[in-house]
């Protein structure tokens, strides 16, 4: 079954919003009679809190059922807000208890004038009450701190199973909702699936790359710090992708590392059963880029991503790139042309010199032909320079585009954040419907 | 407000999401608090 567009999302707003206050409804119809709003409010930020971290986990865990609807990278900004609102729970938890915990008292065995003063219970509680907040700053900041990616990732997730593992133990021990066996029933599965949801992508999804290996068949140096790199797959089919979609890409390394990142496919699907991809090097592994041989394993895991133009049926399609933000516009049309699709094209390609504009023959080929219109765009361009010069801003997308295009082109973008930003709010003004705008934001951490 | 929500970028569009989605959660909270 194939959801409307529009209802996906909300949808799984709704699932979202069910499966974090289910321990809150199931602790509602319990036979725990209230002991008073702030002790219930305590309990209650606690039970949304840890419901909350364990759906984090099912967000970024790269399942397609989940971001398929809607993108990955709208995914993970979700995860990445909600990780915020449950920091403010969990650190608000324990000062909303209006008394201090004590001893158990057997005249008040559903323990409504008790707070439990277990320091085995509460040990762990408080362990996490520190780690919290450090583990969410290091998230957010993690850009700015001097650490490698591959680093990044295996701390976060092996951090997160730290965390979580501590808050079912305080869950367990300590909550008093949760002493009722239909909740610890419940508190079980929400972790199992959680954990389920990184052992599919640390381990399951490994398993089955083992299975399925590709190999590099060609790499070229394409500018000063981009490489194109094709990938070829390795005694099975390939896997089925559409124009603009991208996968992670863990090249020379066992799948079971996490030396793996998302990339841009560059190829048209209709083109065969190789993959390519554009390649900036930002550190970490694309640094080592050059030293890869063809020849060398490559595993993958995708393909992900909403930036495809298939099932669309706008008269003409706008494509709006910036630096290596080509990558999948090259896909789309590259099978476009491929699929001897008649529509009209128009691509926005914007870099900082004019060395870094890759694939220039072909696109200016493209540029030849009737149904393709190029536009370079170059912020630093030399003297002599006769295309477009600044940034792909308000300004140079009103002077590239009319009003009918406007009206009934589809608009596809993908680059660095400002860009993106300046451009979808131009275009949303300018009359474009939300519909007609696909963007993919290439930071998916 | 659908309308209105479905005008905005994409970052406002999720940010939007989360702040209702927050909203429900401190209702929810409310509510069960004072039962």
């Amino acid at each position: 079954m194939r959801l409307h567009p529009r209802a996906a999302p909300a949808l799984l707003v709704l699932l979202y919003v069910v499966i974090v206050c289910l321990p809150l409804l199931l602790s509602w119809v319990s036979s725990m009679p209230p002991r008073g709003l702030r002790n219930d409010l305590a309990s209650g930020l606690g039970l949304l809190a840890f419901a909350m971290i364990l759906a984090e986990f099912v967000l970024s865990g790269r399942i397609r059922a989940i971001s398929g609807g809607v993108g990955l990278d709208v995914t993970i900004r979700f995860h990445q807000l909600m990780a915020r609102t449950a920091l403010g729970f969990a650190l608000l938890h324990p000062f909303m208890y209006q008394w201090l915990p004590g001893p158990a008292r057997p005249w008040d065995p559903t323990r409504q004038l008790t707070l439990t003063g277990d320091f085995y219970a509460l040990s762990t509680g408080i362990m996490a009450f520190l780690l919290l907040p450090a583990f969410v700053m290091v998230s957010m900041k993690h850009d700015d701190l001097d650490y490698k990616y591959e680093f990044w990732r295996l701390t976060h997730g092996f951090g997160a199973l730290v965390i979580a593992g501590l808050l079912l133990h305080h869950t367990l021990h300590a909550g008093r909702y949760s002493a009722d066996p239909l909740m610890v029933w419940m508190w079980a599965t929400m972790t199992a699936i959680a954990g389920f949801s990184l052992c599919f992508v640390y381990v399951l999804k490994p398993v089955f790359q083992i299975a399925h290996p590709w190999r590099v068949t060609e790499i070229e140096n394409l500018s000063p710090r981009q490489w194109g790199v094709t990938i070829s797959p390795k005694g099975h089919a390939g896997v089925p992708y559409k124009a603009g979609q991208f996968v992670w890409l863990n090249i020379g390394h066992t799948p079971f590392s996490v030396k793996e990142n998302p990339f841009s496919i560059s190829s048209a699907p209709g083109a065969g059963n190789e993959m390519s991809f554009v390649i900036k090097e930002l550190g970490d592994f694309t640094s080592t880029l050059g030293t890869v041989r063809p020849g060398t394993k490559a595993y993958i895991d995708g393909p992900h991503g909403t930036l495809t133009i298939d099932g669309r049926i706008e008269p003409g399609i706008a494509l709006i790139a910036g630096g290596v933000g080509i990558a999948p516009m090259l896909s789309i049309q590259r099978e476009l042309n491929v699929t001897n699709d008649p529509r009209k094209t128009a691509l926005i390609y914007g870099n900082r010199t004019e060395d870094q504009i890759v694939f220039r023959d072909e696109i200016d080929a493209w540029a030849l032909s009737d149904s393709t219109e190029v536009t370079y765009v170059l912020r630093e361009p030399e003297a002599g320079w006769a295309g477009e010069r600044g940034l792909i801003d308000a300004d140079m997308i009103t002077r590239c585009f009319d009003a009918d295009q406007f009206a009934n082109w589809l608009f596809v973008l993908c680059g660095p954040q400002a860009m993106m930003t300046t451009v979808e709010e131009k275009l949303l003004a300018s009359g474009v419907t939300p519909a007609r705008i696909l963007s993919e934001r290439f930071q998916y951490d | 407000m659908i309308r209105w929500l479905r005008r905005q970028t994409q970052e406002n569009r999720v940010w939007w999401t989360v702040v209702s989605v927050n909203a429900v959660l401190v209702v929810t909270l409310i509510l069960f608090a004072i039962r």
